[in-house]
């Protein structure tokens, strides 16, 4: 197992801020986590990190627990550039992470090179600005190669040059191997990173994030649609009447050629198909605010 | 570990606050050196003031109708013939000065002023008795005597002036008067330009409570620069693969060896403008060592800023440790700094009221406790270096292992 995180739970004074989170990876991956400022998207981080203590459950990376600091030797986790020494160069910070980790040294212009900041190497943090700093933190999490990666809105700040640079390295993280746990508010972008988004609310991972997320919507449009209606309701295939003018599900509740079959079965003309991708917007907006509409 | 404490050091050594600190260091260092090499005794002037007194004693003769080498047989009034007789003894006692500064012979030099202690215990046999606790005591002038024949006996080059008067001791408790006491002050608060003697007034003004809050300002950050409590760099730290403990040992061991280098540089530049501007004295120096019951020896100079440095680093890893401390509770560098401060000075005022060598806060005056002068004025000689060490050893593993459970505490 890469990641297993069981019954994590997380109190605050009186409150519980994590409700008895569940997460199980086995394989490489990207996983992104999405939720409202509060969820408790950076607190699940810190605690599976173990740089918060949490009050019930397990958390266990590449077959560990994460109280043992040796998974850092695999495991990354990029955070806010707060964890930054201003007065030190980008070349000083990782200096120290190759000297603790046993890395040659010729591994920070590698990743300089890669993370494209060779220019400003040497200078100090404090001279930097928002998106030099998510580079730096960028290179800090992936100069040591880890098997498991998670990043805390690691795309804020960033140029959408940038951007593209951030989310290509992580599609080439995950071609290596690389399990990848990023949160993130910038919905296009994990649009582009992954399918496998899992939703955090109040403390709590949303059930339906945890399954098979739907990418694709159909829109039959049929000539007759009261009696589509009743053939599917028959069939128990999970639909809904879009607009009043068409009937709409989602591919992973049903394949489409099963209700193609059902419907010419009963003698219901198909006249259009149309489909949409379902986003991480979409899905967001029908998670937290209820509206399947937009 | 040491990989740690080298970013450690980086840390510290790339923040332009400690540089600023450490030029003011450098700054008044160099100011107390130039004070000490306006208030240097030379030689030339020794020479000048013998050759003055040796003028003024032969005027006296010449005055009276004496012709120096005369015989003093033939003065015939026995008053004016002793008074001729203390006057040809000066002259001659300065004429063996005067014969000593300018060759160098110190031995001849401090020889005189041995005879001179030595006429006096032979006058005075019963002055042990008689002046215990008043200026100038019994004790002072035998540690005046045994300074002079240990400068004799090691053949060497003595910090003028070096008279009856140049040793005042804990036992110099009563003057007869306000101005003896200040000239009592004033004639034993001697300066050198010389190295070793230098830095041993520097010690002696610096290894305080006051050199402590210094270095206080100095790595006042060390902790709270690391954003406790506020995701900041502390979290970098601990996502690497090193155990927490090592990261808190790691700051701790730090601090300790930067200071360190700083008090041995501090030693190193005053020795070295001691070269440069004067000379470097000895090492041997005598320094005097209370002991119980009117007894007392010396140190060498050297062993003394040996120790001295030791007890002081210690001093400063107990302030560390409360620094630690109220970092780790407050979280921010002024209250922390504020809080070991107000600790340290409350803690020196009062550390008298808690009797007992196991109290920390008695060590703080370095000199007074490696002289054992607080030991004799506490009446309790278990306040010493050994005792300072292990009580400030043991007091602040106990506050850093609090502090560091507080850490680990608060990460929850």
């Amino acid at each position: 197992m890469i990641v297993k995180v069981d019954g994590l739970k997380k109190k605050y004074k009186k409150d519980w801020v994590l409700k008895g989170i569940d997460i199980e990876v086995e394989e490489p991956q990207i996983i992104a986590l999405v939720g409202p400022n509060g969820s408790g998207k950076t607190t699940l981080m810190n605690c599976m990190t173990n740089l918060l203590t949490y009050d019930q459950g397990e958390v266990e990376l590449l077959g560990q627990k994460n109280s043992d600091t040796k998974i850092f030797k695999d495991v990354s986790y990029l955070q806010d550039n707060r964890i930054l020494y201003g007065t030190l160069t980008a070349y000083d910070h990782l200096k120290f992470i190759c000297d603790v980790q046993g890395l040659p040294k010729s591994k920070i212009e590698e990743v300089a090179k890669r993370v494209g900041m060779e220019s400003y190497l040497k200078k100090r943090v404090q001279n930097f600005s928002l998106g030099m700093k998510q580079h730096l933190l960028l290179a800090m999490v992936i100069i040591n190669d880890p098997k498991v990666l998670l990043m805390d809105e690691p795309l804020t700040g960033l140029d959408p040059t940038s951007a593209i640079d951030m989310r290509n390295i992580l599609l080439e993280l995950r071609e290596e191997g690389t399990t990848v746990i990023v949160s993130s508010h910038n919905l296009d972008e994990i649009d582009r990173l992954t399918n496998k988004i899992y939703f955090l609310k109040d403390g709590a991972l949303l059930k339906e994030s945890l399954e098979q997320f739907a990418t694709k919507e159909y829109y039959l449009t049929v000539d007759d649609l009261e009696k589509a209606k009743g053939v599917l309701e028959e069939a128990a295939v999970p639909f809904l009447i879009y607009n009043q003018e068409q009937v709409t599900f989602e591919e992973t509740d049903v394949e489409l050629q099963t209700v193609i079959d059902h419907l010419n079965k009963q003698g219901v003309a198909i006249l259009d198909i149309e489909n949409e991708r379902v986003g991480a917007e979409k899905r967001y907006r029908e998670l937290f605010e209820g509206d399947a509409s937009v | 570990m040491h990989k740690f404490i080298m970013f450690e050091m980086k840390k510290a050594a790339k923040s332009s606050f400690f540089y600023i600190l450490l030029a003011l260091l450098v700054l008044v260092i160099s100011g107390y050196f130039i004070y000490n090499y306006i208030q240097t005794e030379r030689v030339e002037d020794l020479i000048e003031e013998a050759e003055t007194t040796v003028s003024a004693y032969e005027r006296r003769l010449q005055e009276r109708g004496f012709e120096k080498g005369s015989d003093i047989n033939d003065v015939k009034n026995p008053l004016e013939a002793r008074e001729i007789e203390i006057n040809l003894k000066f002259i001659e006692r300065n004429e063996t000065r005067l014969q000593g500064y300018e060759n160098h012979d110190w031995k001849k030099v401090v020889g005189e002023e041995i005879k001179i202690l030595e006429y006096y215990f032979e006058r005075f046999p019963t002055q042990a008795e008689e002046q215990v606790y008043t200026w100038l005591t019994h004790f002072s002038r035998e540690v005046n005597l045994e300074r002079n024949r240990w400068l004799r006996d090691r053949e060497i080059r003595p910090v003028f002036p070096i008279h009856e008067g140049t040793e005042l001791t804990v036992y110099d408790e009563v003057f007869d008067s306000e101005i003896d006491e200040e000239a009592a002050h004033m004639a034993s608060n001697i300066h050198s330009s010389s190295g070793f003697y230098f830095l041993y007034r520097l010690f002696e003004l610096f290894l305080t409570v006051f050199g402590a809050a210094f270095f206080l300002f100095l790595f006042g950050n060390v902790m709270t620069r690391e954003g406790l409590g506020q995701n900041g760099p502390i979290h970098f730290i601990y996502t690497q693969p090193v155990r927490r403990g090592t990261v808190f040992v790691s700051k701790a061991i730090s601090v300790a060896l930067m200071s360190l280098l700083i008090v041995f540089s501090v030693g190193l530049f005053s020795l070295l403008l001691g070269v440069v501007f004067d000379r470097l004295g000895a090492w041997d120096y005598p320094v005097l060592i209370y002991e119980p019951e009117f007894q007392f020896s010396f140190m060498l100079m050297g062993t003394f800023l040996l120790w001295s440095a030791l007890l002081f680093l210690m001093v400063l890893v107990f302030c560390y440790a409360w620094l630690f401390l109220f970092s780790v509770l407050a979280r921010r560098t002024s209250i922390a700094i504020g809080l070991t401060l107000a600790v340290a000075f409350l803690g020196v005022q009062f550390s008298d009221q808690i009797v007992g060598a196991y109290n920390p806060f008695l060590y703080f005056n370095v000199y007074e406790i490696i002289t054992l002068e607080t030991a004799l004025v506490q009446e309790n000689f278990d306040i010493n270096l050994v005792s300072g060490v292990l009580s400030l050893g043991v007091s602040s593993l106990l506050i850093l292992s609090l502090s560091y459970f507080i850490l680990r505490v608060r990460m929850r």
